[in-house]
């Protein structure tokens, strides 16, 4: 009988790609295990799946009282450095522009109440996130996520993020065109692309419809494409306005202007030379300056520019480039229901106020995109059933995640709204608000990320039901101003893009720790988040809802006319500002008031105790020794695939397991090198073999010698004895390209 | 696939409170903190997990290795429930026994919190029991019938031989889960006792 497991439920249900992929990672999990595979390389590599770390996950907790040792029976065993195996991490679930189907919806809701604490969590870059997973589990999460098209390849680590986009590109009023067909090919082009494999740092792209709007938020991204279209010879053609070296972080850097209009076709190879580029030249050694701003900032944008462009003429062409142009009409979306038209019925108050703050008209008559608010991105997997129960009712699959933490769904007849915000609400669904002051943005902070120091989370949802409270009776000047909150000055929740933004410092007081949050002012949300708030100075967390209102209050009580709040910010100035919040700057003694001495939501006596190590910014490892790992799990399968008496694919995989290893070293001096093993072969002789730099001191070119015969003869019709001469063969060679790959590195420093 | 083949180690237990008049929700975040100090239910208890948030969710929860404790309001109805995650004994009738034992565990010791000063309570005529795990049992009838008989005297046993009221949720989606309700409602305490005896 064969064992039921979900690897053998899906077989068939997940691309044959994506399958391998994950048996590659389940048995580098098992390397890890028996300590064959180093921790450092370990970490990168389930990041780049998408399983991250969570705060005391070094088996460390601070109680209140004192510091405790977490009791993981397997406290010796590491997931990365620093990294207990049985603690829980957080698994990030890419979702690329934010697009999801109902059957999607449907999974994250399972996974979540399988694995996971019950709840789904939209993230500011149109993710999902789960937390408190255990590593053993990530394996099935994963095929069950790949068998309704979803992969969490590379939602962590060192390469390109999850590409964002416009949630409402392509049936929005003023937009050039809609840019989600060009971030669905930006994100198929690179994802697990080589040249995107070895970089410092992270690095977030995203595609905005407009200049106007927020939604792209271009200005904070390390590559953003803004459509744009000029007409060339009488004919109206499609590109984009590109912006480099962008991000927020401790060292915020408006993103520069690249190119005022890149054609459409030339997107993805610009996009790739820029990648080349940063790989080689981004600082790899100090992780705080290791994102693309700081090398564009470091060596000018002409000079990046020049780069670029001597990069891109030496790019090989690839037909991907434009394939995807043919077929962008193939994307159009066909709405489920016919288009409608506004009840007469001004419906009852609830229904009113939802409708004003949480339905947008399409630019297609008969309309609506509604946005479904969802306190700090949080749903349970009953709201998710129930949405994509919705979904199939009124929309169909125009489903979307938004950096807001929210989800819209598009296309519903203007006729359906009362009865979709009945349906909607039966699911706790239809809450009013989206987009204004009581729809605030947080990060998971302390609750749980390693590198938190204030509750972003306490704090937002405090601030929540204090505002929502008289949300109704609010001006409008204040209701619509956007609040972020980020736990720490990494900015995760934005905090530097919103009108009111708070991060999580810590101030002593008395021998104790105070938690604080600095309070940034000022910054643009539209126009692409066109400029970056400032810091105002830090208050005492439990001060923060007394700050806002004195904030909100001052701005209503002397705007001038239709000032803006951030121009009212200028005008008034830091100096006034500070002064404005002076009262609420003092902390009163431990003795005096403890309640200051914690964190919303969170009784403990605060401490610094329980941060970690981010994983965000953790080790850099280079990509031949992920190319190395990745050979080392092939011919661990072949082993494998030998003691479950299947000679052929053993032998299939020792050679493939060669091929890596082989190209994983060749990467190290021609980016160029493709898949196509006679291109391997022929570049690992040349390179390797000719100049003697493969050969081992005493057994010179004897390992390179089995790869090129193995290579000639082929894998076919071995014996099982044959096959496992190959399998150790492709081991000593495999163990050899470490040792050349560590003279190489030893050379180079 | 049968629950019998594979065991299910991810089940749950919730017991309702009683009445409709409950303390306010945040009450239970520093008894769960203090719980972790205490080590007053079992497992290596890890953190706290606030969702007052999201109305009909967890709730409360506290978050430990094994599984998962949580002052829950999913279905919109307030109890203690306890979701495992892992471990558990190697037959059906031990893991339900063991989940059922920590989630009243549990009730007990939150209504016996001084902070409520005994107004909070917990019934012991309803329970919801289920798996979450939909390889090895999902919400259909094939597993109703496997595990519905020993989940009913299971709790036969427990209840001292009541009848029992069975109900299931009808959604295909959903985790496997049965709606138990009993004629009698013994004091949580003596349920405990007969708990240990089984």
């Amino acid at each position: 009988m064969i064992e039921q497991t979900w690897k053998n439920r899906l077989d068939g249900k997940i691309s044959g790609d994506l399958a391998r992929e994950i048996e590659v990672f389940e048995s580098q999990m098992a390397h890890r295990q028996t300590g064959q595979l180093d921790e450092k390389v370990f970490a990168e590599t389930r990041l780049r799946r998408g399983a991250y770390g969570q705060r005391y996950d070094n088996g460390q907790r601070h109680d209140g009282i004192t510091k405790r040792e977490l009791g993981y029976s397997s406290s010796k065993q590491t997931k990365g450095p620093d990294t207990v195996w049985d603690a829980p991490g957080m698994m990030r679930i890419k979702i690329p522009w934010g697009g999801l189907t109902a059957e999607q919806l449907e999974l994250i809701g399972e996974i979540a109440e399988e694995y996971s604490d019950r709840i789904a969590h939209v993230t500011t870059r149109q993710d999902f996130q789960l937390h408190f997973i255990h590593i053993d589990d990530t394996p099935d999460i994963m095929r069950r996520l790949a068998a309704v098209g979803i992969t969490t390849r590379e939602a962590c680590g060192n390469s390109i993020r999850n590409v964002t986009a416009c949630p409402i590109s392509g049936v929005c009023h003023d937009e050039s065109f809609d840019v989600t067909p060009y971030a669905e090919a930006f994100k198929a082009y690179f994802l697990g692309h080589p040249d995107v494999q070895n970089f410092g740092r992270k690095f977030k792209a995203a595609f905005s419809g407009c200049e106007q709007h927020a939604c792209g938020l271009a200005i904070m991204h390390d590559m953003a494409f803004v459509a744009a279209s000029q007409t060339i010879d009488g004919v109206k053609q499609r590109g984009f306005k590109v912006y480099v070296g962008g991000g927020l972080g401790a060292v915020p850097h408006p993103a520069q202007l690249y190119e005022d209009f890149v054609p459409e076709y030339e997107i993805l190879p610009l996009g790739q030379a820029m990648c080349r580029v940063f790989a080689r030249l981004g600082e790899k050694r100090n992780r705080a300056r290791a994102r693309l701003k700081f090398l564009v900032a470091k060596i000018g944008l002409d000079e990046f520019k020049k780069l670029v462009i001597e990069e891109r003429a030496e790019l090989p062409e690839d037909p991907r480039w434009t394939a995807y142009l043919s077929d962008l009409e193939g994307f159009s979306e066909t709405p489920m229901r016919d288009p409608g038209s506004l009840s007469d019925d001004p419906g009852s108050l609830d229904y009113r106020q939802w409708f004003e703050s949480n339905v947008q008209m399409q630019r297609q008559e008969g309309y609506a995109v509604v946005t479904i608010a969802l306190p700090l991105g949080d749903l349970t997997a009953d709201q998710l059933r129930g949405l994509a129960d919705v979904a199939r009712v009124y929309t169909g699959d125009h489903i979307r995640a938004t950096v807001e933490q929210n989800i819209v769904l598009r296309w519903v007849s203007l006729s359906d709204l009362p009865a979709l915000h009945g349906d909607l609400a039966s699911h706790d669904l239809a809450l009013p608000g989206a987009g204004t002051i009581v729809d605030i943005t947080a990060c998971p902070g302390t609750d749980t990320c390693k590198l938190g120091i204030s509750a972003s989370r306490g704090l937002a949802a405090e601030l929540r039901t204090q505002l929502g409270a008289k949300a109704a009776s609010m001006d409008t000047a204040i209701r619509d101003l956007r609040v972020k909150i980020s736990g720490c000055f990494n900015a995760c929740g934005q905090h530097h893009i919103s009108d009111i933004g708070f991060y999580g410092v810590s101030r002593k007081k008395g021998g104790h720790n105070v938690p604080h949050f600095q309070v940034v002012l000022g910054g643009q949300w539209s126009e692409n988040a066109k400029t970056f708030g400032l810091a105002m100075g830090a208050v005492p967390s439990k001060n923060i809802p007394d700050a806002l209102s004195v904030i909100t209050e001052r701005y209503l009580k002397d705007r001038q006319g239709d000032e803006s709040f951030q121009g009212f910010v200028s005008r008034v100035g830091k100096v006034e500002i500070k002064t404005m919040l002076k009262d609420l700057c003092q902390v009163p003694g431990y003795e005096v008031d403890p309640s200051y001495y914690s964190d919303w939501a969170d009784p403990r006596e605060y401490s610094l105790g329980d941060m970690g190590v981010g994983e965000c910014a953790g080790a850099v490892v280079a990509q031949a020794e992920m190319g190395l790992a990745r050979s080392e799990s092939e011919v661990f399968e072949a082993q494998v695939c030998l003691d479950k008496n299947d000679p052929d694919r053993a032998a299939a995989l020792a050679y493939q397991s060669m091929l890596l290893a082989a190209q994983a070293l060749i990467r190290e001096q021609n980016l160029n090198i493709t898949d196509e093993p006679n291109h391997i072969v022929t570049e690992f002789r040349t390179r390797f073999f000719d100049t003697r730099l493969f050969h081992d001191p005493f057994a010179g070119g004897k390992f390179a010698n089995y790869f090129f015969r193995i290579h000639d003869e082929g894998v076919a019709g071995l014996s099982p004895d044959q096959a496992h001469q190959r399998v150790e063969e492709a081991q000593l060679f495999i163990e050899a390209a470490h040792s050349c790959y560590a003279r190489m590195s030893t050379v180079a420093t | 696939m049968t629950v019998e083949a594979k065991t299910a180690n991810r089940l749950f237990c919730k017991c309702f409170v009683a009445g409709d008049v409950y303390p306010d929700d945040a009450l239970y975040i520093p008894i769960f903190h203090r719980w972790i100090q205490e080590q007053t239910v079992p497992g290596l208890l890890v953190d706290v997990a606030d969702y007052q948030h999201v109305p009909r969710g967890p709730n409360v929860m506290l978050i430990a290795h094994e599984g998962h404790y949580a002052m829950d309001r999913t279905a919109g109805r307030l109890g203690m429930a306890y979701y495992q995650k892992r471990g558990g004994g190697d037959s059906f009738e031990a893991n339900l026994q063991a989940v059922v034992s920590n989630a009243l565990l549990a009730a007990e010791q939150m209504a016996g919190d001084k902070v409520f000063g005994g107004s909070l309570a917990f019934r012991t005529d309803e329970f919801v029991v289920g798996v979450d795990d939909r390889l090895v049992a999902p919400n259909s009838p094939e597993t109703l019938d496997q595990l519905g008989p020993q989940i009913q005297a299971f709790f036969s046993g427990l209840l001292g031989g009541t009848a029992l009221e069975l109900q299931v949720a009808d959604d295909p989606r959903m985790p496997f889960q049965v709606h138990l309700r009993a004629e009698i409602s013994p004091a949580l305490e003596d349920l405990r006792e007969r708990l240990c005896a089984l």
